[in-house]
Formats: structure tokens, sequence, C-alpha cells
């Protein structure tokens, strides 16, 4: 598919630099979305929709000039260099290179790219699920579950040469429960995802996801209040990665390094997290929802090792990050869409297994907390701070896992938490989410295996 | 009254209506939003980064047999156009059958005259803006010697509309100008950083407070320094105004008819009972005075109207739009709710809440936890169990005196016992940032926070 005329690509771009741009990049995108969604065990909406538009970046020196339009037409495509131009244009500086064209290699495999399944077996599945998940238990008052697909093509051309192609398959199963019993109300949520075609969803156990929710909506009628105040913890794993996602990942991004609004910004090199972690962000995982094959300027993605055995030893970077920094291309230049200029992004970002049983953490406290899933977070990159919910959690007590408890809230800060994690287990998995950032919404994975946190502020009303 | 429909965007309706009809749709609706923006950020007192975009989606529901599909599009050719249309009538097909939705066959609100106070043709030049920004950046980076970086500074401003169109003649458009600048502080003293940041919006630059937001973020950005966390027990709790408006936003689906249907509102028996303390009156007011944007029709292009969702405690009404209303046999109070890439759903215009009886003076009297910062609200909230669990930062107070800066807190309660566990409220009006809710100070009881 072509989304734009190689011959206006190039003439943008030497337009750019002829108003003195140093580097001039194009991100041309199409997205084909759809989301099925079933209530009541009937289908409640069905509905899809293209997002097409071309992004613009000039930069002058490291100063971003950003621009987008949904049009791809030559005239159009100048008037936006134009106006971003207006102010800073001088003499030519840089050249444009003729392009070398390059279809990205996929690391991903497809066997049946979305769009092509029949959407009667979208239907089918999302049933199967529905039902699957009311059966469990007559205490479950509503059901849901969704299919999402996203089918991203995109185009990068730059003022370098660059000039490749690719295509991104996102698929994501969602099923969501409520429970009900005496006038109590709590819900139970999973939502896994990937880097695939359909064949994902049509392999996907699904009654692993009906398992889970209807689990967790369950589990907490008539849960406890949880303990407030500082406490040891153990996060099990998957989606408990989100706590190194904000605590950490965020902070090694070099969206914030740049500005010095990372607590870790001069930090490489230096002991930052307890010697029992080891951190990796790695975009080439096949087939799971944080990857890429290129990132959203044409570099390859990679595997990038963030701490080892409690040393920083790389941030993740972009373009302009490089430029500011000075910290090597990490393939980590994401964005929602092209509407958003690119920004250093996580990918699939995950705390290494170590060599302990769930059992060997949860033995070694007296009276804490267990956390079995986790919900979202946030984090000021600045301070550190972040935030994140404890979406199931039980009560330890004496070394065993005893009563469920309500949703909670566990806050700290970065660098403080990194030194108390002093158990790492083994049972390594990871878990698909959104994440926010100055770029957009972007697709990414946390994970870990299970880990102890000596001492961690959780919110709860005991 | 003065149309306000470009012509290109007329032309694009016409097509849309047209194709829609021969290709099978029985009815048809569009809406196409568009918007152009510019803004700027700012670095080290340059300009890091400088966007201007201009785009518009159209979104299109079709209805056939009974069922409706939705789809959308940012390409207008007629191909895309063509590809949309097809995309919804097939989706139409697989939908469950809904003899509830259908198109307004109310009197056409044909054209609205834009208030001319949303579109005020701004004089300030791209110059002057960019100074204006950096202005900005210099004024927070100079204004406390503690501030040791302003990570997050700019301005911007963008022109959005919106039309509505259907094939039983409606057509309706929107179109309003706004713009805001923003400004953080990352401060730092002897190895302790903390940071705070504020906001300012208007129609046109000349509307901005960069002074007020500059002081806001140097005041309570120094003070969060000295912050500790408190004791873990339960606080009385009155939060600033632009979190107040966070916290009781958090829990909007409590006021949905269509969560109701959906069987995913905890409230959807409640109307008629005791939901709050009986001081407390929340309202939706679209032509409420003071507010930001007054919007005259809802997104099915009714005209909107006042609604009492809660009165003095006692659970009053949902929000309705023509297809829940149907659904529940009430009448429609004109909460339509739908963008160009979703489907119809409901939603707030403007929430007021009633002022109470007692003086802020009163509020303030005893200790309490006031809170201005707040982290993970959204995360920590379950919707359906009322339970919520967030990051908090404030101060301490009795009255107006400071007892002890507040920071590395959580505070945790259930929404439905924090209302009516309301235990005073002021008799003045305030706003948020953004002008879109006003509520009076109020003092809740029940909440427990986490600290030492």
């Amino acid at each position: 598919m072509q989304l734009i005329q190689k011959d206006t690509a190039q003439k943008v771009i030497e337009h750019a630099l002829s108003q003195g741009a140093g580097f001039c990049d194009l991100f041309i995108e199409k997205n084909q979305n759809s989301n099925l969604q079933v209530l009541n065990s009937k289908v409640h909406q069905a509905a899809s929709g293209v997002d097409f538009g071309v992004g613009v970046r000039l930069l002058f020196g490291t100063k971003v000039l950003y621009g987008y339009t949904n049009q791809t037409d030559l005239d159009v495509l100048i008037k936006v260099v134009n106006q971003l131009s207006a102010l800073d244009k001088k003499d030519p500086e840089a050249s444009a290179q003729s392009f070398n064209f390059e279809t990205a290699p996929s690391i991903h495999q497809i066997t049946v790219p979305l769009g092509e399944e029949p959407i009667t077996e979208k239907v089918d599945r999302l049933m199967a699920m529905d039902k699957m998940i009311r059966e469990k238990d007559q205490r479950l008052i509503q059901v849901k579950t969704s299919l999402l697909q996203r089918r991203q093509s995109v185009e990068i051309f730059n003022s370098e040469g660059l000039a490749k192609a690719d295509e991104r398959h996102y698929i994501r199963l969602m099923g969501y429960a409520v429970a009900e019993d005496k006038s109590q109300q709590s819900e139970g949520y999973e939502a896994p995802g990937a880097m695939a075609g359909w064949e994902w969803a049509r392999a996907y156990p699904i009654e692993q996801i009906a398992d889970i929710v209807s689990a967790q909506a369950l589990i907490k009628l008539g849960a406890d209040n949880c303990p407030a105040g500082k406490l040891p913890v153990v996060l099990d794993n998957g989606f408990g990665g989100v706590i190194f996602h904000e605590a950490c990942g965020h902070l090694l991004e070099t969206t914030s390094v740049q500005k010095k609004a990372s607590v870790f910004w001069d930090k490489k090199g230096e002991m930052i997290a307890h010697s029992a972690v080891s951190a990796i962000d790695d975009g080439t995982m096949p087939n799971e929802w944080g990857s890429i094959n290129i990132d959203d300027e044409g570099v390859p993605t990679q595997r990038t090792q963030l701490i080892k055995d409690g040393v920083l030893t790389n941030f993740l970077s972009d373009k302009v990050g490089h430029m500011k920094t000075g910290h090597p291309l990490t393939g980590s230049a994401r964005r929602q869409n092209y509407r958003f200029a690119p920004a250093s992004r996580m990918r699939n970002t995950f705390i290494e297994p170590g060599e302990h049983s769930l059992d060997d953490l949860v033995a070694s406290i007296d009276h804490g907390i267990y956390c079995k899933k986790m919900g979202g977070g946030s984090v000021q990159p600045g301070t550190g701070e972040f935030n994140f919910a404890a979406q199931e959690s039980y009560l330890i007590e004496k070394g065993k896992i005893t009563k469920p408890l309500k949703s909670s809230t566990l806050i700290g800060t970065g660098p403080e938490v990194l030194q108390k994690i002093s158990m790492v287990g083994n049972n390594f998995s990871l878990a698909a989410g959104m994440c926010g950032s100055v770029s957009g919404a972007v697709p990414t994975t946390v994970g870990q295996p299970a880990l102890k946190i000596d001492e961690i502020l959780v919110g709860g009303q005991g | 009254m003065a149309q306000v429909i470009d012509h290109d965007i007329q032309d694009t309706i016409n097509r849309t209506l047209e194709l829609s009809k021969n290709m099978g749709a029985e009815e048809s609706e569009i809406v196409i939003s568009s918007s152009e923006s510019f803004s700027i950020k700012t670095e080290d007192q340059t300009v890091s980064e400088y966007k201007v975009t201009d785009a518009r989606v159209l979104g299109v529901r079709v209805f056939k047999d009974n069922r409706v599909g939705i789809s959308y599009t940012e390409d207008l050719s007629t191909s895309a156009l063509e590809f949309t249309i097809k995309a919804a009538l097939d989706q139409a097909v697989v939908t469950k059958e809904d003899p509830h939705q259908k198109l307004s066959a109310e009197k056409s609100q044909s054209f609205h005259e834009a208030r001319k106070e949303y579109l005020i043709d701004d004089p300030t030049t791209t110059e002057e803006k960019i100074a204006f920004a950096l202005d900005l950046e210099k004024q927070m980076k100079g204004s406390n010697s503690k501030v040791r970086n302003c990570p997050y500074n700019g301005y911007g401003d963008s022109t959005s509309s919106t039309v509505l169109a259907n094939s039983k003649g409606l057509l309706s458009s929107w179109k309003e100008r706004s713009c805001s600048c923003y400004t953080s502080g990352l401060f730092e003293d002897n190895g302790k950083e903390s940071m705070y940041y504020e906001y300012s919006i208007g129609r046109q630059v000349s509307d901005l407070e960069p002074e007020k937001i500059v002081k806001e973020v140097e005041v309570i950005g120094a003070d969060l320094l000295k912050g500790e966390a408190l004791s873990t027990g339960d606080y009385d709790i009155i939060f600033s105004p632009s979190l107040l408006s966070s916290f009781l936003g958090t829990f909007t689906h409590l006021y949905s008819a269509k969560s109701a249907l959906e069987n995913l509102n905890p409230w959807k028996e409640k109307r008629g009972t005791s939901v709050a303390a009986k001081a407390f009156t929340l309202r939706d007011l679209p032509h409420y005075r003071d507010a930001f944007t007054q919007t005259p029709f809802d997104d099915e292009g009714f005209p909107v109207r006042d609604l009492t969702l809660i009165e003095q405690g006692v659970l009053q009404n949902f929000w309705h739009n023509s297809s829940t209303a149907n659904e529940m046999n009430e009448k429609n109070n004109f909460h339509a709710s739908r963008g160009a890439r979703g489907p119809l759903s409901v939603g707030p215009h403007l929430l007021v809440v009633d002022p109470g009886k007692n003086t802020e003076d009163q509020v303030k009297d005893g200790d309490y936890f006031e809170i201005v910062s707040l982290q993970g609200l959204g995360s920590g909230s379950d919707p359906m169990s009322g339970q919520f669990s967030f990051g908090a930062s404030g101060y301490l107070k009795n009255g107006d005196e400071i007892k002890q800066v507040v920071r590395g807190v959580t505070v945790s309660g259930n929404f439905f016992d924090v209302l009516r566990n309301i235990k005073q409220m002021g008799n003045q009006t305030r706003t948020d940032s953004q002008r879109s809710m006003f509520a009076p100070m109020i003092r809740f009881g029940g909440m427990r926070v986490g600290g030492k």
C-alpha cells in the first residue's frame, strides 16, 4: 500500500531544508480500527473507523517544529512547512539525501491479517467468553466482553535518506464483570493483547480471562478494608510490573532526562536499585503487545538493558533525546499517531526473573499485603513520586495469604522503592496496557516475576 | 440566525447523506469535528516545540432494519466515505436490534449563530505568543531561588467546530476558540524535591493570568518541599476547587441512564432515595452564567435545559438521550453525548453544586486536610463498589492556619459513604481552573489517610 507519492515526500523534505531546517521527517499513517462489544449477551456495539494523516517534523537544531494534516497533496504539505518555518527561516544548512526504500523486516509473524477475519467469528468468540463468565456464578450480574483491533500502516521518510514502510497489527480481548451480593457490588477486569493477527484471538484461552474476571469480581465482595500505612508487600507477576514502569521506567526516557526532570538524569553507571534488580526494555519480543519492528522515526527496535544488578546502564532515547543528551538511540521513538511528535517511550518493560518462588516471598512476611493484580498508575518524573492501584489483594499474616482486601493505592518514590525490592521471584510474565505521556497513548507491556518490597505506603481504609 | 458552516463541510454532508441513502441506509446522521491549533513548549528560555495542526474527522451513524451501525473516517474523499458507510451498514447487521435509537424528529434546530464571545479574533501575533510563553517560563524560574527547573511550560490555542446533520433535515453547528497557558516548577532544597503545575484558560491571550498561576505554583511548590506524611488516621478533607471537580467527576456514571440500562450503575434503582447528605444539591446547568462554555444543544441537536440530579441529598434524575429516555419510558432531558468516533451516549453539560449555609470560616473551623495535589484517582477507583484510593499532598490546617505541609500520603474511602458524610458546605461558589464545574467549599468526613 502506498500512502503518499514518493515524489511528494521528497519535495516536501527538500522544501523544508531549503527553509533552513537541519532535519525533516514525514510520518504518514493509516489506521483501521474496530471495536466490537457484547453486553447482556448481545452485540451491543460494533464500530470501526479509519484515521489518516501526515505528521511533518522540522528540526532547527533541537527545536522541534511539528505540524499535521489529513491531506497528502503537495501544496497542502508545503503550506504546513511554510507555516512551521516562518519564524525560523534561514539559509539552508543541509541537503536532502535520496531515499533508500526499505520495508521494515517483520519480527512479528501475522497469519490472519486484521480486517480479513469474518465478523461472525469475532462475535462468536466474544459470545463464548460472555457465556463462560456468566456460568461461573449467579452473583455475576453483568458481563461485558470486547475486542479491539487496530491495523496501522506507516511510511516514514527523512532528510537523511530513510524511507521505510511498516505495518503493525494490534489486537486486544477484554473481559469485564460485575458481581453483586446483598447490595454490595464489585468489578473484575482482564484485557490481554498482542501485536498479532486474528490467529492470536482465535487461539487465546478465553477461559483464562473468564476465570480471572469472575474470581476478581467475586473475591472483592465482602472483602475487608485494606490496612493503611507502611507495610511489606509482595507484588505478583505480570501487571505487578506497573511498579517498575511508573517508579523507574518513565524516569529513564530521555523525554524527561533531557529536561533534567528525572531524578535519574545524571545517574548512569550508578547503583539506583537493590542489587537483586535487573531490568530490560525490549521491543523485539515476538508478537508482544508493546513490541515494534521499527520505531516511529524508522530506527530498528532493540532489546535495551536498563538496569543490571542495581546499576543504571542505559536510557531510552529518540532522535531529539540523543541530540540533547548524547545517549545512544535505542529505537524507542514512539507516538500515539501522526498528531504527535515522537518521543522516547517504553515498549515491553520488565524486571528480569530471579530465583525465589512466590511462596518464598510470602513466607518471608509476618504482616503485609499480597497484591495479586495491579491496576494503572502514574508518576511525576521530576520528583520520582509514583502511585499505582491494587485491584486484587490479600492480607499476609505470619507468612500465609489470608483474607481478601478492598482496592487500595500504593505510593512511593522511584529511588526509594527500587532500593527496597529485596527478593525477586521466578514466575515471570508480561501484561498488556496503554501508557500515556507527551507523545500520546501507546501500547506497552509491563512485566516482572513476583517481587517483595520491604516497605511501601499502602492506602486503605483499615 | 447566521449559518456558520463552511462550504466544504456542507458539500461533504450532502455527499455523505446522498451516498448513505443510495447504499441502503434508511436514515443517517453525520458528525464532523474539525480543529485548527497552534501550540508552543519552552525549555531553558527557548522554544523546544512549535506545533500547528489542522484536522477533521467525520462520523456516521446509519439506521437499517431497526439496527444501528457506526463508523468514522479522517479521509473525506468519496471513496473513503463509501468505505465508511459500508462498514457502518455491515456492522449494523450484527448489532442487536435497537428500536429505541432513532433520529430526532424534533423540529430541526436549523442553524445556530455561534456565540460571538467564543469566536473573538485574537490580535496577538505568533511572535507575541512565543514571547508570552518565554516570559511565563522566565517568571516561573525567577519566582523563587528554589526553582531548579521549569520542565513543562507553554501556550496553546485552537479553534474547534462540530457540525451535526441528519437525513431528517437537522443541521446544527458549533464553533469556539480558546487558548491556554501552563507552567510548572521543579523545586529543590537540600536534596529534597517537589513539583507543582497550574494552567489558565481564556478566549484570547489577554484573558490568561500568567502572574496568578506563577504565584500559585511558587507558593505551593515551595511549601511542598517541607511536606511530611501525616499520622495514619481519619481526617476531614477539603479539596481545592479543581480537585473537587476531579473527585466528583470520577463517579459521574452514577447519573447516567445509559449505565443504568447497561446494569453498570450502582444507583440504577436509587432515584427517589437518599444518596448524599441533605445539604448536597447537584444540578446540571448548561447556561450557567460564569461557565467557560455554554453549549446550546446536545449531541443529538436538542436545545439543552437545566436538570437537577440530586436535591437535598435525594437522587432525582439520570442524564438521558432520546434512546435511553425511550427505553426507560421517560422524557428526554437532552444530555446526548457523541463524538465523531463513538456511539451515542450521555454526559454532563455543566455541573453545579448549590452553595450551603455555612460561612467558609465555619467550614474551615477545626483540623482538616486541604488537598491541593492528587495522583492516581482514576486508576485507584472502583466505579461499582465506590471504593477509591489515591496519593495526595496539601496542608493540615485549622482555619487558615497551616499546621503542617503534607506530602506522601494516601487518601482512601468509599464515595457513597463520603457523600453521606458531608459535614459542612460553604455559602460561596468556587470554580475549577477550567470553569467547568461550580461548587462551594465542602468539608468531607469519612476518609482515611495512610501515612506514618
